[in-house]
C-alpha cells in the first residue's frame, strides 16, 4: 500500500487517499494529486497531529468528524461531500468515502469535485436565467419530434394564449389547431428540414416564428424547434401609427389653409397641396426640401418681401414664438400667416406655418371701410378741390400707384382736378395729363360713353392704341411721353356721372406688372366714382346756388334802389303839393305833377323789365310777329327820348333807310330800341348819338353809336347777361337788365347783337335781324 | 359867412323837387348833378349851411366826394345830410361818411325840412350868389 509505485499512481489521481488514527484523528498517511492542489505535502499532513481538523472547512468540520466517529463505531463505510481549506485559504469541494481498517484505523478517499460542482451550478444558473427569460418574454418555445408530436413547450406567450405546457406537450401540432392550415403548412416545411422565419396572423395575434429543423445522428430530419415571438402589440402600435398618420394627412389635405412644416434646421418636413396652390409653387421646387428655395420662389409675389423675410428670421431665432400676421401680394391677394412651434416632449423641433387666403373677406371689409372713409371726405364742405385730392390720395397704394381725377370744363375740355402719386414729385406730371376728348382714346372714351374700361396688359407699345384698335395712334406725343415716364402696366378708368351727365373720370393706374384689376376692383371704383360725382355735382350746384343767391341779393339791392328813386320823387312831389297847397308860387304845382308823371312811367318800365326777365327765364317770351318797319320804330323811340337826350346834352342823329320791313314783334323791337337808346344817353357823356337802320346782306341792321365811356373788351360779353353792367353800381343806376332783355328779344327773332368799342371810348351796338 | 343848402343829386326830377320846395320854404338853394360839380363849387369858396348828398351818382359819387371833403380840413366842417338810396347805411360805412344826418329814400318831406332847419336859417340869399 505504501510502496513507492503505489504512491506514484495515487499522485496521478485528482484525489487524496489518507489513513488516520481513529481515536486521535492524526493523519498517518496521505497521498494523491489533489493534495498538491490543496498546497500541502504528505509530510505536512502527517507532521501535524491536528492537520485534518485544521484543514476541514469550519462549516463542514463537525459533520465530517461525526461521520468518522460513526465509521469507527460500526465499521461501516460512509460517504459525504465537504470542503477543505487549501494552504492559500481557498475552499475546495471533495466527495469522500470513509472506511474502517483493521487496528483502529480509518481510510479516507477524497475525490476533488470542485470543478464538477462549478459546472453544474453554472448550468443550473443558465437554465434558471433562460427559463426566466422564456417565461417573461412574449415568446413560445416548442420542440416537435419527427411525428409532429410536441415534446416541449415553454414561454409566457403560452400564458397569453391561456395555455399550460401540459396541455400541449404530447399532442400533435396538427391536432392542436386543426383549422390553422397556414400553421400546418409551416410545420410541414420545418419537418421537411427547412429553416426559415415566418410572420403570421394566427391563433389570436401576430406571430413571428423562427423554425429550426432537427436532424438525427444519421442526418435524417427528426423534428424541429420553433421560437414564436408575439408581434400583436407591435402590430397594433404600427396600425395605430398608420391610422394617425393617415388621419393627419387627410386633415392636412382637407383644410382650406396652406400648411407647411419645417424642422429646426430649415428642412421642409411636410406640406399640403393647398400650400402649393396658395403660393403657386410648382411641386418640384420643394423636392429638395429646402425651405430657402421655397422662400426665394415666392418673394417676388409679395408687396413687402423684406418684412416677410425679416419675420421668418425673427421666428426661427425664437423657436417658441407664436405669431400671426397678414401678407399682402402685389396682385392684390391677402393672406393671414400663422406660425407656431412644433413641440415634441415640450421641446421645439420645428415650426408649423399655416396660410389662409383672406383676400375676399379682407377686400370686402377694406372696400367698405374705404368707401366709408371716402364718403366722409366727400361729405366735407367742398370749398375747393381739396377733398378730391384726399380721394386721389387714399387710392394709393391700395388701388393704384397713381390716380388722376379728370373733370370736364364748361368749355368741354378735360383737365386734371386732382392727382396723387406715391412719388410726390410725379404729381405735377399727372396734372398735365389732359385727355383729348376729340379723340377716341381710353379716358376720352369713358367720358364719351360713360362705360368704364380696364386694361391689364398695357405696355409702352399698347399705350396709344385706341380701344377699338381701328386706327393708328391719335394721342399726342406729349401725353404719351408722360404716360411712359409714369410707367403704366394696368389701368382702370370709371366715369363720373351726375344727373345723367358724364362730368369726368377717375383713372387708376399701376406700374406694377403683377397688378390685375378684376371685377371686384371695378365695382369699388365705380362706387367711388358715383360718390365722387355726386359730391362734385353737389358742390357745383351749391356754388351755382350761392352765386345765384349773391346775384339775387345784388339784384334786390339794385332793384330796391331803382324803385326808391321814383318813389322818392313821387312822394316829394305829392308831399310838396300838400305842404304848400294853395300858397304855391306859379308854376310850382305843374312842374311837380310833370315830375310825378315821369316817375310813374319810370316805375312802369321797371315793373315791365322785371316781368320780362321772369318771362325770359321761364322761356315764355312769345313774339307776336307782324309786318314791322324798323326805321319807323327807331324814329318814334328817338322822338320819345328827345327830351331826355336834350337834358343829358346828347344830340340824337338819325340815318334811317326806308322799307326795312320784316315780320317782327313791334312792341318788343320798340323795347330793344328804347333800351339801346336809353343806355346811349345814360353812358353817352353828353356827346352826339347816331342811330342808323339799313339793309345789309339780306338782313336788317340797327346800329346805335355813342361817344361815351365805351365798353372795355373784357366786359363785352358780360354786359348782355342778367344784372350785369360794365361800370360800378355806385356810379350808374339801372337794373342792369336792359341789354339782357334786348339780347333775349333779338335772339328770339333769330338775330344777333354785338358791341364794339374803340380804346378811346364810345360804343357801337349792332343789331342784325333776319326778315322773318 | 354860411351859404344856403347845396343839393347834390343826379336824378333831375328829385333835384328839381327838392330845390323847389326848399326855396318855397325860404331857403337859399344851389344844385349840383354829381360830386365833381359840388366839389368845384366848394373849391370855388362856396360854403353851404348844409349839403344834401345823394350817394350813387355818375362821374364822382357821394363816397368819393365825402372822402375829398374830409381830406380837406376846411371842407370837412360843412355839415352833410346823406340821402341813401339803398336802405340803411351799415355802421362802418356811416363812420367813413361822417354825416350830420342820414335820410333813407323815400324819406318824409317833414324829416328833410327838420334837418335843414337845424343847420340853416330861412330867408337867406342863395349861397355864393
Amino acid at each position: 500500500m505504501t510502496a513507492p509505485a503505489t504512491i506514484e499512481l495515487l499522485g496521478r489521481l485528482d484525489a487524496v487517499v489518507f489513513e488516520a488514527d481513529a481515536k486521535t484523528l492524526r493523519v498517518t498517511f496521505a497521498a494523491g494529486g489533489a493534495l498538491e492542489r490543496l498546497g500541502f505535502s504528505a509530510e505536512e499532513c502527517t507532521g501535524d497531529a491536528q492537520f485534518l481538523i485544521k484543514r476541514l472547512h469550519p462549516d463542514d468540520r463537525e459533520r465530517f468528524l461525526a461521520r468518522l466517529q460513526e465509521v469507527a463505531g460500526d465499521g461501516k463505510e460512509r460517504q459525504l461531500e465537504h470542503r477543505m481549506v487549501s494552504a492559500d485559504g481557498h475552499e475546495r469541494w471533495f466527495r469522500s468515502e470513509l472506511h474502517a481498517v483493521a487496528g483502529e484505523g480509518l481510510l479516507g478517499v477524497m475525490i476533488d469535485v470542485t470543478e464538477a460542482r462549478r459546472t453544474a451550478e453554472a448550468l443550473r444558473a443558465t437554465e434558471s436565467r433562460l427559463r426566466q427569460v422564456i417565461n417573461n418574454t412574449a415568446v413560445i418555445l416548442f420542440a416537435v419530434d419527427a411525428n409532429g408530436i410536441v415534446t416541449l413547450s415553454e414561454g409566457s406567450g403560452l400564458r397569453a394564449l391561456g395555455l399550460q405546457p401540459s396541455e400541449i406537450v404530447g399532442r400533435s401540432v396538427f391536432d392542436l389547431y386543426p383549422s390553422e392550415l397556414e400553421m400546418h403548412a409551416l410545420a410541414r416545411r420545418a419537418l421537411a428540414g427547412e429553416e426559415f422565419t415566418s410572420t403570421t396572423a394566427t391563433i389570436g395575434g401576430w406571430w413571428e416564428t423562427h423554425w429550426t429543423p432537427l436532424v438525427d445522428d444519421d442526418g435524417r430530419p427528426s423534428g424541429f424547434t420553433a421560437v414564436s415571438l408575439d408581434l400583436t402589440g407591435r402590430k397594433r402600435a404600427e396600425a395605430e401609427s398608420a391610422q394617425a398618420a393617415s388621419l393627419l394627412r387627410a386633415a392636412l389635405e382637407a383644410t382650406t389653409d396652406g400648411i407647411l412644416v419645417v424642422d429646426s434646421s430649415g428642412r421642409i418636413v411636410d406640406y399640403n397641396q393647398r400650400f402649393l396652390e396658395l403660393w403657386r409653387i410648382p411641386p418640384d421646387v420643394l423636392e429638395s426640401r429646402e425651405n430657402g428655395r421655397g422662400i426665394a420662389f415666392v418673394l417676388d409675389q409679395l408687396r413687402d418681401p423684406e418684412s416677410f423675410v425679416a419675420k421668418i428670421r425673427a421666428l426661427y431665432a425664437d423657436e417658441n414664438a407664436v405669431s400671426h400676421d397678414v401678407l399682402e401680394f402685389r396682385d392684390g391677394r391677402i393672406f393671414e400667416r400663422d406660425s407656431r412651434p412644433q413641440l415634441v416632449g415640450g421641446r421645439a423641433v420645428g415650426r408649423v406655418w399655416s396660410f389662409r387666403d383672406v383676400t375676399v373677406e379682407r377686400r370686402a371689409t377694406r372696400r367698405a371701410t374705404f368707401l366709408a372713409a371716402a364718403s366722409k371726405i366727400l361729405a366735407a364742405p367742398l370749398d375747393d378741390v381739396t377733398p378730391l385730392d384726399a380721394i386721389a390720395r387714399m387710392t394709393v397704394p391700395w388701388l393704384c400707384d397713381w390716380c388722376n381725377i379728370v373733370l370736364v370744363d364748361d368749355d368741354g375740355r378735360a383737365r386734371s382736378a386732382a392727382a396723387f402719386h406715391h412719388d410726390a414729385s410725379q404729381i405735377p406730371l399727372i396734372r398735365r395729363l389732359h385727355p383729348d376728348l376729340r379723340k377716341n382714346l381710353a379716358v376720352a372714351r369713358v367720358i364719351a360713353t360713360g362705360e368704364p374700361i380696364v386694361d391689364n396688359e398695357l405696355n409702352d407699345a399698347t399705350l396709344d392704341v385706341p380701344l377699338d384698335k381701328a386706327a393708328v395712334s391719335l394721342a399726342s406725343e406729349e401725353m404719351l411721353g408722360i404716360l411712359r415716364t409714369l410707367g403704366i402696366r394696368a389701368r382702370a378708368a370709371v366715369p363720373l356721372r351726375a344727373r345723367g351727365q358724364i362730368i369726368g373720370a377717375i383713372i387708376f393706374a399701376s406700374s406694377d406688372p403683377h397688378r390685375r384689376y378684376d371685377n371686384d376692383d371695378l365695382t369699388l371704383m365705380m362706387d367711388l366714382g358715383q360718390r365722387a360725382a355726386l359730391a362734385i355735382d353737389n358742390h357745383r350746384l351749391y356754388q351755382a346756388s350761392k352765386q345765384a343767391v349773391a346775384l339775387r341779393d345784388e339784384f334786390l339791392s339794385i332793384a330796391s334802389h331803382e324803385l326808391r328813386t321814383p318813389v322818392t320823387s313821387l312822394q316829394l312831389a305829392v308831399q310838396s303839393a300838400i305842404t304848400i297847397g294853395s300858397d304855391a308860387p306859379a308854376g310850382f304845382l305843374p312842374r311837380a305833377f310833370e315830375s310825378a308823371e315821369r316817375q310813374t312811367r319810370r316805375l312802369g318800365r321797371l315793373v315791365d323789365a322785371l316781368l320780362d326777365v321772369s318771362r325770359i327765364q321761364a322761356g315764355r317770351l312769345e313774339l307776336q310777329r307782324e309786318p314791322t318797319d324798323l326805321s319807323a320804330i327807331v324814329r318814334e323811340v328817338a322822338a320819345l327820348f328827345s327830351d331826355d337826350a336834350r337834358r343829358a346834352g346828347c344830340e340824337v342823329r338819325l340815318e334811317l333807310e326806308d322799307g326795312v320791313v320784316g315780320r317782327w314783334d313791334r312792341v318788343r323791337l320798340e323795347q330793344v330800341a328804347t333800351n339801346l337808346l336809353s343806355n346811349a344817353i345814360k353812358y353817352g357823356a353828353a356827346a352826339p348819338i347816331d342811330l342808323a337802320v339799313r339793309r345789309v346782306d339780306g338782313r336788317a341792321r340797327l346800329a346805335v353809336c355813342d361817344a361815351g365811356i365805351g365798353v372795355p373788351e373784357a366786359e363785352r360779353n358780360r354786359i348782355f347777361e342778367r344784372f350785369e353792367r360794365a361800370v360800378s353800381a355806385k356810379h350808374y343806376g339801372g337794373l342792369g337788365l336792359g341789354l339782357y332783355i334786348a339780347r333775349s328779344i333779338i335772339e328770339a327773332h333769330g338775330g344777333t347783337i354785338t358791341v364794339t368799342s374803340a380804346p378811346t371810348g364810345g360804343a357801337r351796338f349792332v343789331v342784325e335781324l333776319p326778315f322773318d | 359867412m354860411a351859404g344856403g343848402v347845396l343839393v347834390v343829386e343826379d336824378d333831375e326830377d328829385i333835384r328839381a323837387d327838392l330845390t323847389a320846395i326848399l326855396r318855397v320854404k325860404g331857403f337859399a338853394v344851389d344844385e349840383a348833378a354829381n360830386g365833381k360839380e359840388a366839389l368845384a363849387r366848394l373849391r370855388d369858396g362856396e360854403r353851404p349851411c348844409l349839403m344834401v348828398l345823394d350817394l350813387m351818382m355818375p362821374v364822382m359819387n357821394g363816397w368819393e366826394l365825402r372822402a375829398a371833403m374830409l381830406a380837406d380840413g376846411d371842407l370837412a366842417k360843412v355839415p352833410v345830410v346823406v340821402v341813401s338810396g339803398k336802405g340803411r347805411i351799415p355802421p362802418d360805412e356811416e363812420r367813413t361818411l361822417a354825416p350830420a344826418a342820414v335820410l333813407v329814400k323815400p324819406f318824409e318831406l317833414s324829416e328833410l325840412l327838420d334837418v335843414v332847419a337845424r343847420f340853416c336859417a330861412a330867408g337867406q340869399a342863395a349861397a355864393g350868389r
